[in-house]
Formats: structure tokens, C-alpha cells, sequence
């Protein structure tokens, strides 16, 4: 199968426009939408595509133009990317079934009938930082997925965020949803009549902040709201019906460094045959004294332990794959931060570990037989990332953005009394998704892909003498979801969230939010 | 008013990065780059890239990495070129071995 693993890359969004002909023939149609760039269909094997760094203008004329039709599965985002038109849909991430996870990260859509589009019920959206303007019928429009959203800005006089209907589950926090000055609505900012959670959202000049069809059908005037839930919220541990709040930390923003900053373990005699193991000559790289370490065209191996330290900052390997067993360890060295990026270890065993004082960043990677290690005490900071299991403890934290987790037959995440908050996880397979415990502190959000049959007994959270909330949607179309979704162990005394006190999704379950305190 | 005050700061901190970007990369890094031979897209706001920009992103040399250097405005499709318009599409037609193997570099 193809229609993967394809990364477009632009120079500089502002600067790389790609622009659609006025009065193109075969746009103009607004019945019959057609997009400027397709990047593959159903089923959910679309791994790691991407798009970053670009503009995509429809032109005049063209009121049948979709800006970009994107899909990608477990591992792809699209960053730092504007869409500007007049047609339909700017960013349209429902035109196909079976989309996400994926993460859609500093973007901006201007114009069009619909920002951002969603409209199918597996496999969840993640956004942050997304700008919507100037729509003519809403900013962002979601009529099915499972979506978490932080930073939404919207600058429009009609709804920005329609969540619509019963498997809709959307997550959003700290946005600003505004009237342009001088201008009013008569639309609430947010028409919700799906599962909404929002918490520091402010809008400015519509009739109301929410209008809630759904659950306690309580609607939220704003213009403010500090926090908001459609529906009861569960709790436990005699907490008070609110979401932990916990202090988000935002991921460190890694300069870019000129090319003779860069260096290659090629300098150091590595030969990148998938033969020869490179680890001596990737560690000469690395001690070099540049600052971004990267793996040039050929099949690189490595078997033997790399310590990232010294003055690199950046380790890439420009989307393409490593070999062989080794471990790229991220030790303490001058660099205030470190990030590993854009590697593709599907099928590979290569091992990544942040065992550093320094916080570390690791954006766009599949893992594969190798795992993403956590032995250090800075913070673990996860963008667009596919791995098995995440492993933390006591004095540890870890802020995720777009996390799938498919571990099978084992817990997933444990949490054994660090922070961690995640902005969109995905999970499939047998196996608890987050086990929480020894004073740990879990807030969460996002989709639970149990398309197989739990086992009785298994629940989907286990809460032990620690502190969780979450936000949640699952889908399972062929086999039994989980029967337990919240076990909640506090001073020895165990209570269960059993399926059947979440709210439906199918057969399946959703927290609109569930919230637990037992520290 | 305190409260306001930290909303703000919240929002602020949220801003879209407006930094000049100036994405490069060495001449081994395998990036695909369209204006370069033999895709050789134009970036004059004139010449259609349809063509070029899908012959790149359907190459087997996978993964593909695009680079649209130079910083240029490029028009898709063209105005001089006469043919229907067309969608740029993700690569249908590489089987699963090759992608997999180009995949392993």
C-alpha cells in the first residue's frame, strides 16, 4: 500500500505558496468540491504523512475548491501550515473514514464555508495553536470524531465550533473565540449538541459562549468560561466535579541551527549500508561540538548505546529509518534541551531514552520493537509520537500532545507517582490504557480504539491513591468494550465506573468528564 | 483581575509562532527537493508544478521529502497550460515491498 509516509515540506510557510489557478476548470462547482491536494483514503494504514511549512491558496473563482484533504494514521501532522480560499472546506480531515490520529499544530484557515472539517467517528483529531477566519458557516465543524483541542483562535461572526451529535466527544481548552471588533452574533460561540468539555475559553460578541442541546442542556452565557461540561460529571474519591487543572508546560522550541551547525556521522567514517554498525562514528558526531546531529540518504545502523550530550541540541533523521538495536540516550550536556525528531522506526528495534536533567523533546517518531525509555528527571515532552508504552515515575512528567500507545496484552501507560497530562492519546488492543499510582497525577484526554473483547475484569483506567481526570471516547464495532472504565482504589477501598454509568458511543463509552481524587 | 490578567497571558503564550522560517537541509540529506531535475518545478506564480509536484511526492525513493526551494510563489496548476485541472494526489501506485524497502535506506 502506498499513499503513505509522504512528507511535504515547504522552506517557509509565508514564503512556499502553492496556489490554485483562477477559475480553474473542475473547481468552481461548490455541489461537486474537489480538492487541491488528496492524501489518500481509508483503511487506517496512512502512517506518518505529512505537511509543514507551506501555504495552499485556492485562488479567485473557485468556490469549488477544498484546500487540503489529509489523512494520516498513529504518526503525521500537519505544522506551521496556512490555508486560504473560498470554497467549501479549508482543511478537510472528514472526506474519508478512519482518519487519525494525527496532529494539526500552528495552522491557520482562512476563509472558506468550513475552517476545519471532521466528520467520522474513528480515529481522533489532535490541534493546538489553530487559527480559523472568516468562514461562512463555522470555524471548525465536528460531526463525529473524538477530538482534543488546545488554543483554538477564532476570529468569526459565525459559530466557531459546531460539535454535532452523539459520537462527537471534543475536548478545548484555553481559547479565544471572538466577533471581529465592532460586530455581533446571534450564534453562541460554541453549538454543541455532542459531548463537550472547554475549560478557559473566552469569546467576545456572540449571543452566548455555549449552547448545550445535549446532556444537562445547560448552556454556558460567558462571555467566559472558566469551565464547562455538557454532561454530569462523574467523580470519585469525594472530589468536586472539576478537572484537575494541572500546570501545562509548553514544549520547548528548539532554534533551528544554520547548516554548518549540522553534522553527519559520515564525517567520522560511518557507512551507512544497514550493515556496518555506526555507533562509534554517531558518538564522534555527536562530540563534535555542532549542533544538530543528522542522518543523511542511506540505510544507517546502529547497535550500540549514543549518548546525546555536549552541544547537541537536535537529532533528526529527516524522516527516514534507523537499524539495529541500539539506544539513542539523551544524557545531561551543555544544551538547555534536546529534542529527537522526524524518525521512522516502524519495523525497527532502535530505542530512544531521555535519561537527562535537561527537558527533552520527542516529535514525529513511530517506534517500533524499540521503546521510548524515561529514566531521567527532566521533563519528557511527546509530539505526534506512535509507541507501546510509556513507562513513568516520582518526580517525572510528561506532557504529550497526539500520543498512540498500541501496546498489547499490557498496561499501556503507568504512572507511578509523576505528572502527566495528555493532549489526544489513542489507544487499540487488550490491555488497561493508564494505570495511575502512589500519589501520581493523570489528566487526559482523547480516543479508546478497543476494537477487540476486553476481558472481564480489565479496566480501562486504574486510579490508585492518586489524582485523574479525563475526557473520553471509545468505539469498539467487533468485539466487547471495556466493562470497567474507572477503577478507583482509595486507603484500600476500591469503587468501580462500570460501562454501564459512562455515557453510550455505540456500545461503547464516553467520560464527558470523569474526575477522581484519591491523594 | 487577576484572574483576567493570567487568561490573557494563557492566550498570548498560545500565538502561532511568527518567526522568519528558513527550511534547509544538506545536500545528503535525500530530500526530494521539486525544482530541482528532474521534477524541475518553476516557482514564478506562472508555471504549472501539478506535474512536478506530483511526480515527486509519487517517487519511489521513499520516504519522500519535499522541499519547495526556493522561496517562491508557485501557481497550481498553470494559466498557459490548457489541461484540466487536476488534484495533486498521494502516490496509489508503489507496492508495499518497495515503499518498505526504500523506507529502510
Amino acid at each position: 500500500m502506498a499513499q503513505k509516509r509522504v512528507i511535504l515540506q515547504g522552506q517557509s510557510r509565508d514564503g512556499a505558496v502553492i496556489r490554485l489557478k483562477d477559475k480553474a476548470p473542475g473547481f468552481g462547482d461548490p455541489r461537486k468540491p474537489k480538492a487541491m491536494v488528496w492524501t489518500g483514503r481509508k483503511p487506517a494504514q496512512r502512517f506518518r504523512n505529512g505537511i509543514r511549512n507551506l501555504t495552499f491558496d485556492t485562488g479567485k473563482g473557485n468556490a469549488g475548491a477544498i484546500g487540503v484533504q489529509y489523512i494520516a494514521n498513529n504518526q503525521g501532522s500537519v505544522r506551521m501550515v496556512k490555508i486560504v480560499g473560498e470554497g467549501p472546506i479549508g482543511l478537510d480531515l472528514g472526506y474519508t473514514n478512519e482518519q487519525g490520529p494525527c496532529l494539526i499544530q500552528d495552522v491557520t484557515v482562512e476563509g472558506f464555508d468550513v475552517g476545519v472539517s471532521m466528520v467520522h467517528a474513528v480515529d481522533s483529531i489532535t490541534m493546538e495553536r489553530v487559527t480559523v477566519r472568516g468562514q461562512k458557516k463555522a470555524g471548525i465543524s465536528n460531526k463525529g470524531q473524538v477530538v482534543s483541542i488546545r488554543g483554538l483562535r477564532s476570529v468569526n461572526t459565525v459559530a466557531a465550533v459546531v460539535n454535532e451529535g452523539g459520537s462527537s466527544v471534543m475536548t478545548l481548552l484555553d481559547s479565544d473565540l471572538r466577533v471581529p471588533p465592532g460586530g455581533k452574533s446571534a450564534a453562541a460561540a460554541i453549538e454543541n449538541t455532542g459531548t463537550l468539555f472547554a475549560r478557559n475559553v473566552q469569546t467576545g460578541n456572540y449571543a452566548m459562549a455555549v449552547r448545550n442541546g445535549a446532556g444537562t442542556k445547560e448552556n454556558a452565557a460567558g462571555p467566559n468560561v472558566a469551565e464547562f461540561v455538557s454532561h454530569k460529571v462523574l467523580t470519585m474519591g469525594g472530589a468536586k466535579p472539576t478537572s484537575l487543572n494541572l500546570p501545562i508546560k509548553e514544549t520547548p522550541v528548539i532554534p533551528r541551527d544554520a547548516l554548518a551547525d549540522w553534522v553527519s556521522p559520515t564525517e567520522f567514517g560511518a557507512v551507512p549500508d544497514g550493515k556496518t554498525d555506526c555507533t562509534e562514528a554517531v558518538q564522534k558526531a555527536v562530540d563534535s561540538g555542532r549542533k544538530t546531529l543528522y542522518f543523511p540518504y542511506g540505510n544507517w545502523r546502529i547497535d550500540g548505546t549514543v549518548e546525546i550530550r555536549g552541544d547537541i541540541q537536535r537529532v533528526t533523521a529527516l524522516e527516514g529509518a534507523i537499524s539495529g538495536s541500539g539506544t539513542l540516550k539523551v544524557v545531561d550536556g551543555a544544551a538547555p534541551a534536546v529534542t529527537v525528531e522526524r524518525i521512522n522506526l516502524l519495523y525497527k528495534q532502535l530505542s530512544i531514552e531521555h535519561a537527562s536533567k535537561r527537558p527533552v523533546v520527542v516529535s514525529g517518531i513511530t517506534f517500533g520493537k524499540g521503546e521510548l525509555k524515561y529514566t531521567g528527571s527532566g521533563p519528557l515532552f511527546i509530539e505526534d509520537v506512535c509507541v507501546h508504552t510509556i513507562r513513568m515515575g516520582e518526580r517525572q512528567a510528561v506532557y504529550a500532545r497526539q500520543l498512540n500507545c498500541e501496546a498489547k496484552e499490557k498496561t499501556k501507560i503507568i504512572n507511578n507517582g509523576g505528572t502527566l497530562w495528555i493532549l489526544g492519546i489513542k489507544t487499540e488492543q487488550i490491555g488497561t490504557i493508564c494505570e495511575t499510582t502512589d500519589g501520581g497525577r493523570t489528566e487526559l484526554c482523547g480516543f479508546i480504539y478497543s476494537n477487540v473483547n476486553i476481558p472481564d475484569g480489565q479496566p480501562m483506567f486504574l486510579v490508585k491513591d492518586s489524582d485523574f481526570s479525563a475526557t473520553i471516547g471509545e468505539s469498539n464495532f467487533r468485539g466487547k468494550p471495556y466493562p470497567i472504565v474507572v477503577e478507583f482504589v482509595k486507603a484500600g477501598k476500591t469503587s468501580r465506573l462500570m460501562r454501564e454509568d459512562a455515557n453510550r458511543r455505540g456500545g461503547a463509552s464516553i467520560l464527558p468528564l470523569f474526575v477522581g481524587r484519591g491523594k | 483581575m487577576i484572574r483576567l490578567t493570567l487568561l490573557a497571558l494563557t492566550v498570548l503564550t498560545l500565538t502561532i509562532p511568527t518567526a522568519a522560517e528558513n527550511i534547509v537541509f544538506p545536500k545528503d540529506a535525500g530530500v526530494v527537493d521539486v525544482t530541482q531535475a528532474p521534477y524541475k518545478a518553476v516557482g514564478d506564480g506562472r508555471t504549472d508544478v501539478t506535474a512536478a509536484i506530483q511526480k515527486a511526492s509519487t517517487t519511489t525513493r521513499m520516504p519522500t521529502r519535499l522541499s519547495i526551494c526556493p522561496t517562491a510563489r508557485i501557481s497550481f496548476p498553470t494559466r498557459s497550460s490548457g489541461r484540466p485541472a487536476g488534484t495533486a494526489a498521494w502516490p496509489r501506485s508503489a507496492s508495499s515491498s518497495r515503499a518498505r524497502a526504500a523506507t529502510a535506506r
